[in-house]
């Protein structure tokens, strides 16, 4: 009885655990939004080669985040993560516009993958902060981000240095997985 | 940009260049066998100083690995062969660039003269051989060398080196190649020292005719070796013509071989420098044209960049004039509420520069929709000069709108839907807004009074839908974020969808729910909305507020129950 009543309180209120993969191209952020999720700081970062993991709690929600590297030849080894992957964060560079139509076609190669079906897709755009980033508006169209109906995603405007953006990217998150 | 370089030409490439014995040590901490390159600069850099280099922005320098990146461009390729470590490393000496601070050295004028320097050069090689490897080239002049011709050439000395060994008759020829490194130089502008110095090396070996191989150009020599010397002696003639005989010849001729070939030949090698003199004017031409044209659209990004900027300015000085013209009191309130003229366009909005970007769109929507005259007077000249700016980056079709949608009055909303305006792309014909900016400028004060208000523009907007033009940043304009359900929130047809992005503009956020939402179509539940829409942000704010208070209670209720339950357990 007592057992079953905490399972159901735990339930109720415990910690939900998620699973999160961020990807994206190369140089874009990733590593550093990784740990200034989880520590709060700037972390000097080089080139991700492999991945990082770490587990971020956020309004009662841990969530563990795997960071994969972006080179273009460690790209493929994207798809080894994707099982049971609950959210997609996508991270791109704003400040890159020669580029974004690559990470378009990443996005949208990734997103045929049937372990991303149910996926929700976050999209940070970082480096707003840089003088000729562009706009959310901006990489929403350059994603084809507006062609996704049958797609939640959620593009979230973010600084990766400063940290702005990066917890209302999760609060929908969160806010999505607890519907 | 050009079809990407198979695999192996890259691998290929990054072997010869990663040869060179200046690119073995980083560029910024000379450790060893640098992996990684700055395209932007043609220089190679270890992996620890790669990262410092990314986080100064692509814009400054723009970092690919040499191993893990098989997507370069000819265009990058070509970077880095008329760049690497040596030439850069002279470049900033000679600009007294020393600094090892990364930011300094990268944002200096030094690096920035580098930086189009090798750009302008690459661009150079790029529409000289397109997408051949060239890597001969780099092998004599180390990255200095940028043509095939170059390379040509610069095989043709050991050829002709072959040559001389086997048969001494055939003198005049290789002296005559020997100008070639130094016109290579010339020819660049770049004159790099490190090249001249191997073309002066070079010039002696040749002169006491001992050294075949040239150290320098190892790999060149196995090709120049298998030719039989009668067959180098014909390969020889055609190539006379690229050569230039200069200054080098006479050097050499002295010492050399004796002056009676060079009159056999006079004649000969005269016309030939004559047409070597002609083709280089022409190239100096081509180059200079170049040139012209690259400071052409530096000078048009600059000028974009500037406009830009001063638009802003501008925009938002005339604004406050007429926010104190209309309406004195709410100036002041602006003031006191802290959302001052000085707003800058960074990542925090202030009310005034959002409600500027309104009042521009409304000159551009409504100077083509009959009977709204309000706005001309102030419209023309915003407008033309944001369009100036966006139109040359990504397509700006129709420009900010944004909330302003919410404040117009459906009627007008209605009308367009009649008139079939919504499809089409111009901003004239898709929506428009029955403009009395007083009205739109109260709203958005109110609207904006809260600091979170990018929140609550989304779910305002989301409200209110509009539509012509047909993308995103239109709909969303400088939205912080955007959800697909933002996006598809209430939407029904598809150049609805389209027009989506401009309704949320002036948000951090955008989600797909936004978007496609309860799609509901048609004017008048817009219309219904668009009453609800004033009040949606402060009701989400609500939700949101009371959502968290929740989940905290929810959180301590928990552990206090399964507290409570391990402690009954344990009984």
């Amino acid at each position: 009885m007592g057992l079953s009543l905490s399972s159901l309180f735990n339930k109720l209120f415990g910690k939900k655990n998620i699973r999160i993969l961020m990807v994206g191209l190369d140089a874009a952020g990733k590593t550093t939004i990784l740990y200034k999720l989880k520590l709060g700081e700037i972390v000097t970062t080089i080139p991700t080669i492999g991945f990082n993991v770490e587990s971020v709690e956020y309004k009662n929600i841990s969530f563990t985040v795997w960071d994969v590297g972006g080179q273009d030849k460690i790209r493929p080894l994207w798809r080894h993560y994707f099982q049971n992957t609950q959210g997609l964060i996508f991270v791109v560079d704003s400040n890159d516009r020669e580029r974004v139509a690559e990470a378009k076609d990443e996005l949208s190669k990734m997103l045929q993958e049937d372990d991303l079906r149910e996926a929700l897709l976050l999209v940070f755009a970082n480096k707003q902060d840089l003088p000729n980033a562009m706009s959310c508006a901006d990489i929403t169209d350059a994603l084809g981000l507006q062609n996704m109906r049958n797609k939640k995603w959620y593009i979230q405007g973010a600084t990766a240095t400063a940290g702005t953006g990066l917890y209302e990217g999760l609060d929908w998150l969160s806010n999505e997985l607890g519907k | 940009m050009a079809d990407h370089p198979a695999e192996a030409d890259i691998k290929q490439i990054f072997k010869r260049l990663l040869s060179v014995p200046t690119n073995k040590q980083c560029f910024d901490c000379n450790s060893n066998n640098p992996t990684w390159a700055s395209v932007t600069y043609g220089v190679f850099l270890c992996i620890d100083c790669s990262a410092v280099h990314r986080s100064l922005g692509v814009h400054v320098t723009f970092i690919r690995s040499t191993q893990l990146d098989t997507n370069w461009t000819w265009l990058q390729l070509r970077a880095m062969q008329v760049g690497g470590n040596a030439n850069a490393r002279a470049f900033f000496n000679q600009q007294g660039c020393s600094t090892a601070d990364a930011q300094k050295k990268y944002h200096s004028r030094a690096a920035t003269l580098y930086r189009d320097k090798v750009l302008s050069l690459a661009q150079h090689a790029m529409r000289l051989h397109g997408t051949k490897p060239i890597f001969d080239a780099q092998e004599k002049g180390k990255g200095q060398k940028l043509h095939i011709e170059a390379a040509q050439e610069a095989r043709s000395p050991e050829e002709k080196e072959a040559d001389f060994f086997s048969e001494h008759t055939q003198l005049s020829a290789p002296s005559a190649d020997f100008s070639t490194p130094i016109e290579d130089n010339a020819r660049l502008g770049g004159g790099g020292s490190s090249s001249t110095g191997s073309a002066a090396t070079t010039a002696p070996v040749n002169t006491n005719g001992k050294l075949i191989e040239d150290p320098t150009a190892g790999p060149n020599v196995e090709p120049a070796l298998s030719t039989s010397p009668t067959q180098a002696a014909v390969q020889v003639e055609p190539r006379k013509a690229i050569i230039g005989a200069k200054k080098a010849p006479a050097a050499k001729k002295g010492k050399g071989l004796g002056a009676q070939r060079v009159k056999k030949n006079f004649t000969e090698i005269e016309s030939r420098a004559q047409q070597v003199d002609k083709e280089r004017e022409e190239l100096a031409k081509n180059v200079a044209v170049q040139e012209a044209k690259t400071k052409e659209e530096q000078d048009k990004q600059m000028a974009n960049m500037r406009l830009a900027y001063q638009d802003m300015s501008i925009q938002r000085k005339k604004e406050e004039e007429k926010l104190l013209r209309n309406d004195p009191k709410k100036a002041q309130q602006f003031e006191r509420l802290g959302m001052g003229f000085a707003g800058n366009k960074g990542i925090s909005h202030s009310a005034i520069s959002d409600m500027q970007t309104i009042q521009q769109e409304a000159p551009s929507n409504s100077s083509s929709s009959s009977g709204r005259r309000d706005y001309d007077s102030y419209g023309e000249k915003p407008r033309s000069n944001r369009r100036d700016f966006f139109d040359d980056e990504f397509e700006f079709v129709s420009s900010w709108s944004s909330s302003k949608r919410n404040e117009d009055s459906f009627g007008s909303q209605k009308d367009d839907f009649g008139s079939g305006g919504w499809g089409s792309k111009n901003r004239g014909g898709g929506w428009d807004f029955e403009e009395k900016p007083r009205a739109s400028e109260s709203f958005s004060q109110k609207t904006y009074d809260k600091p979170t208000y990018s929140r609550k523009t989304t779910h305002e907007s989301q409200s209110s839908s509009s539509g012509s033009g047909d993308a995103a940043q239109k709909k969303f304009g400088s939205a912080k974020a955007i959800s697909s359900d933002q996006y598809f929130g209430n939407q029904s047809d598809n150049y609805e969808v389209k027009q989506n992005l401009s309704r949320l503009e002036g948000q951090s956020s955008i989600s797909s729910d936004d978007f496609f939402g309860g799609s509901s179509g048609g004017g008048s539940s817009r219309r219904q909305q668009q009453s609800y829409g004033a009040n949606a942000p402060d009701l989400q704010d609500i939700k949101d507020g009371v959502k968290q208070g929740v989940t905290k209670v929810a959180g301590k209720i928990s552990s206090l129950a399964n507290g409570v339950m391990s402690s009954l357990q344990r009984k």
